[in-house]
């Protein structure tokens, strides 16, 4: 199953249909056991009959930048953080759905998103073997990390 | 004609800024915002709105149990589901408990002004 390939094109439809601009994929590598955010980190988890996590991390300025582009009045951190993980939730959700129409046995989940603001906070993922998407925007760069256990 | 009442279930501000702008521009009156299942429930009782529109991913309730407890008191309760997902499984799940509409997110404002108008006139 080419996952990496159904969160691409889902984190695309998502940042376009969300903030009306083009994402560009940087590049695609094995992502290490853990991550030193750049400042705003969102992770949903993915239960199911496989289960993982999609983490997204960017700097908080271009957290803030994303949500001021929805609406000049979201632009407080709190409109900031909470805009990346409604992002994060759409483009898991998008991919999510595909799996789980294209592959009849699995019927995936998504847990709420949990929210860490900082930079530097360092994520640990053990036991997961994760691709890390790295995504160019004009609002900066954009980072997604998806891991499922034993995949 | 007094405006129809609009309630908005999201934990998004962004989502509640989004519709809400619409729905004003549209002449409904937005008479409450919850951000999760648990206020959706409670604030239901208190505002009657005419339309919901329900997220379904949220903490503390999600919007399929919120709405399931909110059509078992009040049958005709018009509830607009908005999900980032959307697959089959989901959308017979929520069509199981009387959930009729359903709206993918990412959404424009004037996507869900459709939805909502069609859902009044049902």
């Amino acid at each position: 199953m080419d996952f990496s390939s159904i969160f691409n094109n889902s984190i695309k439809e998502a940042f376009e249909g969300m903030f009306d601009e083009t994402i560009t994929l940087e590049r695609e590598t094995s992502a290490p056991g853990w991550i030193s955010s750049k400042g705003v980190a969102v992770i949903i988890g993915i239960t199911g009959e496989k289960k993982g996590r999609v983490l997204l991390d960017m700097p908080l300025d271009t957290a803030l930048k994303l949500s001021a582009r929805i609406d000049p009045g979201l632009n407080d951190e709190d409109s900031a953080l909470f805009t990346a993980a409604e992002f994060c939730n759409i483009a898991a959700g998008g991919a999510i759905t595909e799996i789980n129409n294209k592959y009849e046995k699995i019927a995936l989940r998504l847990a709420t998103p949990s929210i860490f603001a900082g930079t530097n906070s360092k994520i640990f993922s053990p036991n997961l073997k994760a691709v890390l998407l790295s995504y160019n925007t004009r609002f900066g760069k954009i980072d997604f990390h998806i891991g499922f256990e034993g995949a | 004609m007094s405006n129809k009442k609009l309630m908005i279930v999201d934990d998004s501000p962004a989502i509640h800024l989004i519709i809400e702008k619409a729905a004003k521009a549209n002449g409904y009156d937005v008479c409450a915002h919850a951000k999760n299942g648990d206020e959706a429930v409670k604030k239901f009782e208190l505002v009657m709105p005419d339309v919901v529109t329900m997220d379904i991913t949220m903490p503390i309730k999600d919007g399929l149990t919120a709405s399931k407890e909110i059509l078992a008191k009040y049958p005709d309760a018009k509830i607009l589901m908005l999900s980032a997902m959307g697959d089959e499984k989901l959308i017979d799940e929520a069509k199981s408990i009387g959930i009729s509409r359903f709206v993918r997110k990412p959404f424009k404002g004037e996507d869900i002004i459709k939805e909502i108008n069609d859902i009044i006139m049902e």
